[in-house]
């Protein structure tokens, strides 16, 4: 158990519903989540297929132990082939949703086809209706959400679903749950919007069972008490994620105006001090925290904009307290713009989830816009009159604004900062890999997190390995190879269990392990858990391979191989990207051209 | 010799009540190393720790061995990690 051991599998063209057992021979290779959506993703579409067109497959997928007690058991993964690089895709999102639509009675959506007019996907349990949009369409996540619990006279369903990003084809449109919680990356939202599909509504009164229910509540409650005792976790709880940008600054890791600087100036204006510091006109950013479901770290932020804020004073559309800022959203906005206006990045926040956009995208896509304007390439004719200059805080909410109701040169930042940089002559301002935008970590500073960038099989990503306890201690590219492989293993395999990522500081693959074994049909050791994250990171390469990527395109950009660091603990070091890509292969089981070999696929059953 | 230190994230609760936010000047021996003053300060031997002395890093082994100078900045933050 721990599964539903069913799928949903909807086709959008000719309406058709379909409940399928699980195949849980798969099931067992591939455990859930990421990596089973992984496997029906590669059985079911031929990785060569126009991620826009209608045969594109995409899935939402939970894990075995998605629903459960254990601690942040809400997650579910959305996998695709995304379109902003081309690659697999695979976000996956916190909030309630995923356990809602376990509750249901499913494992796994799958979605094929495009329907022949805006729809959204009503589940309730056994009864699954595609029904017509209507004036949804072209509504913000916001509304949407809203309205069709007002619809459905149910203020329990859950709702994920895109907005205005989604439907016109921001190449980094997100599907946002639970107002706020986003599957972020790749273009998940874009291909869903590439389907007439508006949203997915669940609500599920069925439950989860597990196969050993003493034993896993024995584990639930070991598992509980290491998160309390840790740390990290407590950080994470009282400060958020955003803790990350005053140590990256102090380290010199912070990418700052495109990449050209990795120290930021305005740290102080947007770190998590900055967020509890209450003004002289009685308004603090940081209203509480927030936990997604069963999760029992809490590191969400919610915030509210001072409504003497340009952005919103007469808005009051904005004046609620909604998704405030984690790290990767206070780089993006802050930093990598060159922007320290808290408010103004807070109110950039908000408008990424109202109109369902991915943060690091929007932000790396409008630094290199800045970068273009700076040195003269586009101009104000382009910009719709916007002056673009690094530090200019209105630019940044005026674009968020534009590129999430695809208006004017939002439409120009919604390509993406790869597609745009080419369209005005200049790819090498790109700063991404696969043309995926970078997170807030420098590949100078962070030789690992060079390496896992350029080796991530959705492009850039700095959460699909972790190898900062390497690159805190040697700046060089030394000893990171293999850690890299191994977390990337064991990440694969986390993120095929329905449980969060930021348990990983506290736990490790035999916590997990042990309570996918009590949940769980089948003997699931540490051992045979960590192979099953190797091969689904294998079995993503093989995707990747045949959508025809190639070892030329795990690299990163000139600027990181060849621009040495301005300042910071590694000032004068550029990525050794040339001296860890071999090695990396070669622990990889893979020749150097970044194949796996026979031997490797056979010994993982592939 | 009188040294600063800022100590990120929740580290500041280790600086004396003195502190100004995470910052604090402290008055310490000539030639004290990081180690010797992060033990004085109370932080915990066992947790793991980015360690910065005037902007250059300073490796878990090198951290008893360096010794600090006067105005030297000694920067404390909890390990890095994703978010």
């Amino acid at each position: 158990m721990g599964w539903q051991k069913q799928i949903l599998r909807v086709d959008l063209t000719n309406g058709s519903v379909h409940k399928e057992p699980l195949n849980m021979d798969w099931a067992q290779q591939y455990l859930g989540e990421r990596g089973l959506a992984t496997k029906y993703l590669w059985e079911l579409m031929d990785p060569e297929t126009d991620p826009m067109s209608p045969d594109n497959v995409l899935i939402f997928a939970t894990g075995p132990l998605t629903g459960t007690m254990a601690s942040t058991s809400g997650r579910y993964a959305v996998v695709t082939k995304g379109p902003l690089t081309g690659a697999i895709a695979c976000s996956n999102s916190g909030g309630k949703f995923g356990a809602e639509l376990k509750y249901a009675g499913y494992d796994l959506l799958i979605l094929q086809g495009k329907a022949p007019q805006p729809s959204y996907l009503y589940i309730a349990d056994d009864d699954v209706q595609i029904i017509p949009a209507g004036d949804l369409w072209g509504a913000t996540v916001w509304r949407t959400e809203e309205t069709l619990k007002k619809i459905h006279h149910d203020p329990q369903i859950k709702v994920a679903s895109i907005g205005v990003a989604g439907e016109k084809g921001v190449m980094y449109a997100c599907v946002i749950n639970d107002l706020h919680r986003a599957a972020g990356r790749s273009g998940v939202g874009t291909v869903m919007g590439s389907k007439n599909l508006k949203a997915v509504a669940a609500r599920g009164t069925k439950g989860v069972r597990v196969e050993d229910p003493q034993r896993f509540m024995e584990l639930v409650k070991e598992t509980h008490q290491l998160l309390k005792e840790n740390a990290g976790v407590r950080e994470m709880t009282e400060l958020g994620t955003n803790a990350m940008i005053d140590a990256m600054q102090d380290f010199g890791g912070l990418p700052t105006r495109n990449f050209q600087e990795v120290q930021f100036e305005g740290t102080e204006k947007i770190d998590p001090a900055a967020m509890m510091e209450t003004r002289p006109n009685g308004h603090r950013n940081l209203v509480t925290n927030k936990a997604c479901f069963g999760c029992t770290i809490a590191c969400g932020r919610i915030a509210h904009i001072d409504k003497e804020h340009f952005t919103i004073v007469n808005r009051k559309e904005y004046w609620h307290a909604s998704g405030g800022l984690e790290y990767e959203t206070a780089y993006a906005f802050g930093p990598v713009v060159g922007v320290d206006d808290i408010d103004a990045l807070t109110f950039a926040s908000f408008l990424m989830n109202e109109h369902g956009m991915d943060p690091i995208s929007f932000g790396v896509t409008l630094a290199a816009a800045m970068e273009l304007y700076e040195t003269g390439v586009i101009s104000k004719q382009d910009t719709d009159g916007v002056e673009l200059n690094f530090g200019n805080a209105e630019a940044l909410t005026v674009m968020a604004e534009k590129t999430g109701k695809f208006e004017g040169f939002g439409q120009v930042l919604g390509l993406g900062s790869k597609r745009m940089c080419e369209k005005y002559g200049h790819p090498e301002l790109f700063m991404g890999v696969k043309g995926q935008e970078f997170a807030g970590y420098d590949s100078r500073a962070l030789q690992g997190m060079g390496l896992g960038y350029a080796t991530s099989n959705r492009g850039a990503c700095h959460l699909k390995h972790d190898t900062f306890a390497e690159d805190m201690e040697d700046q060089t590219g030394k000893g990171k190879a293999l850690p890299c492989k191994e977390t990337q293993d064991a990440t694969a395999a986390l993120d095929s269990t329905g449980i969060c990522l930021f348990t990983a500081g506290a736990w490790g693959s035999d916590n997990l392990a042990r309570q996918v074994d009590a949940a769980c049909e089948g003997d699931w050791s540490t051992e045979r858990f960590v192979e099953t994250g190797e091969r689904v990171w294998t079995l993503e390469r093989m995707f990747n391979l045949k959508a025809g990527f190639t070892a030329k395109d795990d690299t990163l950009p000139e600027r990181m191989l060849n621009t040495p660091a301005r300042s910071g603990t590694a000032k004068g070091k550029i990525s050794e990207l040339d001296k860890m890509l071999p090695e990396y292969y070669t622990v990889r089981g893979w020749n150097q051209d970044g194949e796996p070999t026979e031997q490797t696929l056979h010994r993982l059953g592939l | 010799m009188k040294i600063t230190v800022k100590a990120g994230g929740l580290l500041y609760e280790y600086l004396p009540p003195e502190r100004t936010a995470n910052r604090a000047t402290l008055e310490v021996a000539e030639a004290a190393t990081p180690a010797q003053i992060m033990r004085d300060l109370g932080f915990p031997a066992d947790a793991s720790y980015l360690v910065i002395v005037n902007g250059e890093l300073v490796p878990a082994e090198q951290r008893a061995k360096l010794q600090l100078a006067d105005g030297d900045q000694l920067s404390i933050n909890p390990p890095l990690k994703g978010g």
